[in-house]
């Protein structure tokens, strides 16, 4: 490698021969790979380990924002199915209900109880719930209509 | 291997029946010199050959409409050029980090790159070398290493042969500064 000035005012010799070299064989398999690609027998790029190392950051960011968004979806449609205290209150002081139990004790006591659909369906009799059912679709409704039929 | 003209190239590519022998003696006769000025500009040479491949595969969908207003090799410098600094735009964008903070980092790997085989006096040169703004370094490579002539650089980069020049002497003055300042 014969030193040479980088021009000829310049007082610097610096060797000008190519300082990279490639791995064994790469001009040799280089041209086959391209014709390989051309003619369709391979259609997808060949990702070295060290590539496929380099891009591991950037799926471990997609991984997390793809978590992160269905916690917040599940998050939001529990939120649209929730009914909120201030809600309950409405309903109960409008429709005249209850008026001596505090909200937080309605609260309480409905996620405590078993009380749901199912269990009235089944304590209750064939003509008690055609008549529960009747109730509930009549337009004007009242709560102490049910409970006198029952 | 006997190096086939341009037009012997062009003309075996036109026909259907050697189209694709043609491209692989493009490749063949092509591929050192083109893969090497890639590697001057991104150093690594996984990434050098990822953007080989990309330069190689959109010679091959554009050679039809090659005009031959320049040499087939100027206008595969040209792609190379290009991809390089794309390639190097977008690592920079991912990585959030400014150019003096991309060749930084370029030096660097330079430093661990078991491909690189140079002595001290080459390594301190392309370490100088990356520290020139990318136009200069694209001019000093050409110039320096590929003995390129400013006509035909000229065409590669889009400048007048007036402002290579230019390029290529206040690179040579900052990379004497570098080196003295070690």
């Amino acid at each position: 490698m014969e030193p040479i000035n980088l021009n000829e005012d310049s007082q610097t010799d610096f060797p000008k021969g190519n300082p990279f070299e490639v791995p064994d064989g790469y001009f040799d398999r280089f041209p086959s790979r391209i014709a390989e690609i051309i003619e369709g027998k391979e259609t997808t790029k060949i990702y070295t380990l060290k590539t496929v190392f380099k891009s591991i950051p950037f799926l471990a960011v997609a991984a997390m924002l793809v978590t992160v968004s269905i916690i917040g979806l599940k998050l939001l449609n529990q939120k649209d199915n929730s009914i909120t205290k201030e809600e309950i209150s409405h309903y109960i002081y409008q429709h005249g209900i209850i008026e001596e139990i505090e909200v937080d004790e309605l609260v309480n006591y409905s996620s405590q109880s078993s009380l749901n659909e199912m269990n009235i369906r089944s304590t209750a009799s064939k003509e008690e719930l055609t008549v529960i059912e009747h109730i509930l679709m009549e337009e004007d409704f009242d709560m102490n209509d049910l409970i006198n039929e029952l | 291997m006997e190096e086939l003209s341009d037009r012997e190239l062009l003309d075996m590519f036109a026909n259907q029946a050697t189209r694709n022998h043609a491209f692989n003696l493009l490749v063949q006769q092509y591929q050192r010199r083109i893969y090497f000025h890639i590697r001057k500009i991104v150093i690594d040479h996984d990434d050098s050959d990822d953007i080989m491949q990309n330069v190689f595969l959109k010679a091959y969908k554009a050679l039809d409409k090659f005009r031959e207003d320049s040499k087939i090799s100027t206008w595969l410098y040209k792609i190379a050029t290009n991809e390089s600094i794309t390639f190097l735009n977008s690592k920079k964008r991912r990585a959030h980090t400014p150019m003096e903070g991309l060749e930084n980092t370029l030096s660097q790997n330079l430093e661990s790159d078991s491909y690189f085989t140079g002595n001290q006096i080459q390594m301190k040169l392309q370490q100088a070398i990356l520290t020139l703004p990318e136009k200069q370094r694209l001019v000093f490579n050409l110039k320096y290493f590929e003995e390129m002539k400013y006509e035909e650089m000229s065409e590669i980069l889009g400048t007048s042969v007036g402002a290579l020049k230019a390029s290529y002497h206040h690179a040579v003055k900052k990379i004497e500064l570098f080196i003295k300042s070690l």
